[in-house]
């Protein structure tokens, strides 16, 4: 039998992972959990229900393009959180999180993809409660495809952005996932997504700014290119913060000695 | 760079932890290591010795509160992401793994996390899965996988990316013996091809059969160092040897309770054990008491696993 190692020749020394790590994590992401029932269930069954109690009480008579973008988004909500729970419970179940904590990337990348790959996963809810609404209620006339699949993607990767913030939370702190019970409510109400920013009570109009889903949503139902420039760049800034908290996390687990196993 | 650069060496390594009152506990205190290339080192001792702790600031998992560790000459708080291309490791068990994936898909995430692609990832993967005996189990879920598969399996993914210094963290816990014995003949191979190996086991025949020499960790500090062979005969002086002599009678004769330094003695049919504190010359009195009477005679050291607790029962 020959040997374990290498044939070292012609090998250059391994680059450094990141974007290919990434990208990994998110099509790992995707295997393990895209089949999940329950996300699947958190994308189509809420927002459907969303639409039917907003469409109900509304005198449009069929589906709107922001109907559509922001019941799927409150769809998308869901599952990412649903998902970012089931994705980092399973890592510090499995204990898999120590492999890329001594990797050379450490766990960056792989947190990351992970987030990345329940935005993916989530817009089965762009496609799946449209089918619903204008099977319910049928598609209006005047529904903007164009704003409802660029709206409807960025909501879902903005969305993705933000709640990475509680996926931190739940690598650092136990029993942490009970938070999501509140966070979809709360991210809901601020974000503008099946009412109007302009219908938001003073004082959180102001806070629903800070998110980039109410500028997806403000852009969808007609809003000007500069929303759309203003959720692309809070969406980077949250994700910005998402690395500065996975770093500082990295930085407890190696000094002390935080546990990244359930 | 001397051979020790390149292998593993860690020096004046300490580790504290605070207590929630304020107290701190010092976990590893002031433990100096060293594997050469080619060579495999095994750190032994009971729960709580510190074992664990050193594993984890060797790897990277956990810093150091003060001292040095090198992987393949790179400084491993420094040169973080260097010691850890030049270093594999394998926590062992069950977990660890992603049960949803296949070995391959394991292996190939794994293995970019190690800056490993495309081709030559996949043909490395595939030719470590067929030296663990997966290549037939490559595309199923390792959820499925026993224990033994699993240990295998970690210690493919610790290989992938041909570290200089590799670090298993006790390979064949919980394997039956013939598992246990396969891993023991891998490990064996891998320090023959020239990597740095550091064991931790709490497998005494493992320790002997594997290392070139053993590393005893007690309450964090390392308590002695030397070869399995060295260790036993240094603590015949306090345990004794044991001689094993067989009558070609089949009867023990009753003058043997005389023989000198005899610490005690087991008989079986016409076999006796005797502890004694000095196997030579215990030897000789027998061969001249009863000349023509025995079989066969020998003498050997307490075994590692007395000398083990021989030692963690003195500290």
């Amino acid at each position: 039998m020959s040997g374990l190692t290498t044939d070292r020749t012609g090998l250059e020394q391994p680059r450094l992972p990141g974007a290919s790590t990434l990208l990994r994590s998110l099509a790992d992401q995707l295997r393990m959990h895209a089949s999940s029932p329950m996300a699947v269930f958190s994308a189509l069954a809420m927002p459907c229900v969303f639409a039917f109690v907003v469409h109900s009480s509304a005198s449009d008579r069929n589906a709107t393009s922001d109907l559509a973008v922001g019941s799927a988004g409150v769809g998308m909500l869901d599952s990412i959180i649903v998902l970012v729970v089931i994705s980092l419970l399973g890592e510090k179940q499995w204990k898999t999180l120590y492999a890329a904590l001594g990797s050379p990337g450490g766990l960056v990348p792989v947190v990351l993809g992970r987030l990345a790959g329940t935005a993916v996963q989530s817009l089965t809810a762009l496609p799946g409660t449209l089918v619903i609404l204008a099977l319910l209620f049928g598609v209006d006339g005047g529904f903007d495809w164009a704003r409802w699949l660029a709206g409807g993607v960025l909501l879902a990767f903005s969305t993705a952005s933000v709640v990475g913030l509680l996926g931190f939370a739940v690598l650092r702190y136990p029993y942490s996932a009970g938070m999501t019970n509140g966070l979809t409510g709360l991210v809901m109400a601020l974000s503008a997504l099946i009412v109007p920013q302009s219908a938001l009570p003073g004082p959180v109009q102001k806070l629903a700014l800070v998110l980039p889903q109410s500028h997806v949503m403000a852009w969808v139902r007609g809003g000007g290119t500069a929303e759309v420039l203003w959720a692309a760049a809070l969406t980077v800034v949250f994700s910005g913060l998402v690395v500065l908290a996975v770093r500082r996390l990295e930085n407890m687990a190696r000094r002390q000695a935080l546990p990244l196993e359930a | 760079m001397s051979s020790a650069e390149k292998g593993l060496r860690a020096t004046g390594l300490c580790r504290e932890f605070a207590g929630r009152d304020g107290s701190v506990r010092k976990a590893v205190d002031g433990v100096d290591l060293v594997v050469r290339p080619g060579e495999l080192v095994s750190v032994l001792g009971p729960n709580g010795a510190g074992k664990t702790t050193t594993v984890r600031m060797l790897t990277g998992l956990l810093l150091p509160t003060s001292g040095s560790i090198t992987v393949g000459g790179y400084d491993m708080v420094r040169q973080r992401r260097r010691a850890a291309l030049a270093c594999g490791f394998s926590l062992g068990g069950d977990t660890g793994l992603y049960p949803r994936l296949t070995a391959q898909q394991n292996l190939s995430f794994f293995g970019m996390m190690y800056g490993l692609r495309g081709d030559r990832l996949e043909r490395r993967a595939a030719r470590l899965l067929e030296e663990v005996d997966l290549a037939d189990r490559a595309k199923d879920a390792v959820g499925s996988f026993s224990r033994g598969m699993k240990q295998r399996l970690h210690l493919a993914r610790a290989l992938l990316h041909d570290p200089a210094v590799l670090i298993l963290d006790e390979p064949s816990a919980g394997l039956d013996p013939q598992s246990a014995a396969s891993m023991r003949a891998l490990v064996a191979r891998l320090t023959g091809e020239g990597r740095s190996i550091l064991l931790t086991t709490h497998d005494m025949r493992e320790a002997e059969e594997l290392s070139d020499r053993i590393v005893l960790m007690m309450g964090g500090r390392i308590r002695t160092e030397s070869t399995a062979a060295d260790l036993r005969l240094a603590a015949a002086d306090r345990l004794g040897h044991v001689v094993n002599v067989a009558f070609a009678d089949g009867r023990v004769p009753a003058e043997l309770e005389h023989c000198p330094g005899i610490l005690g003695e087991e008989r079986d049919g016409g076999t006796v054990t005797l502890r004694v504190t000095d196997g030579a010359a215990s030897v000789e009195w027998i061969l001249k008491t009863f000349p023509g009477r025995t079989t066969s005679v020998s003498v050997t050291p307490p075994t590692l696993e007395e000398v083990f607790l021989d030692l963690v029962a003195a500290s």
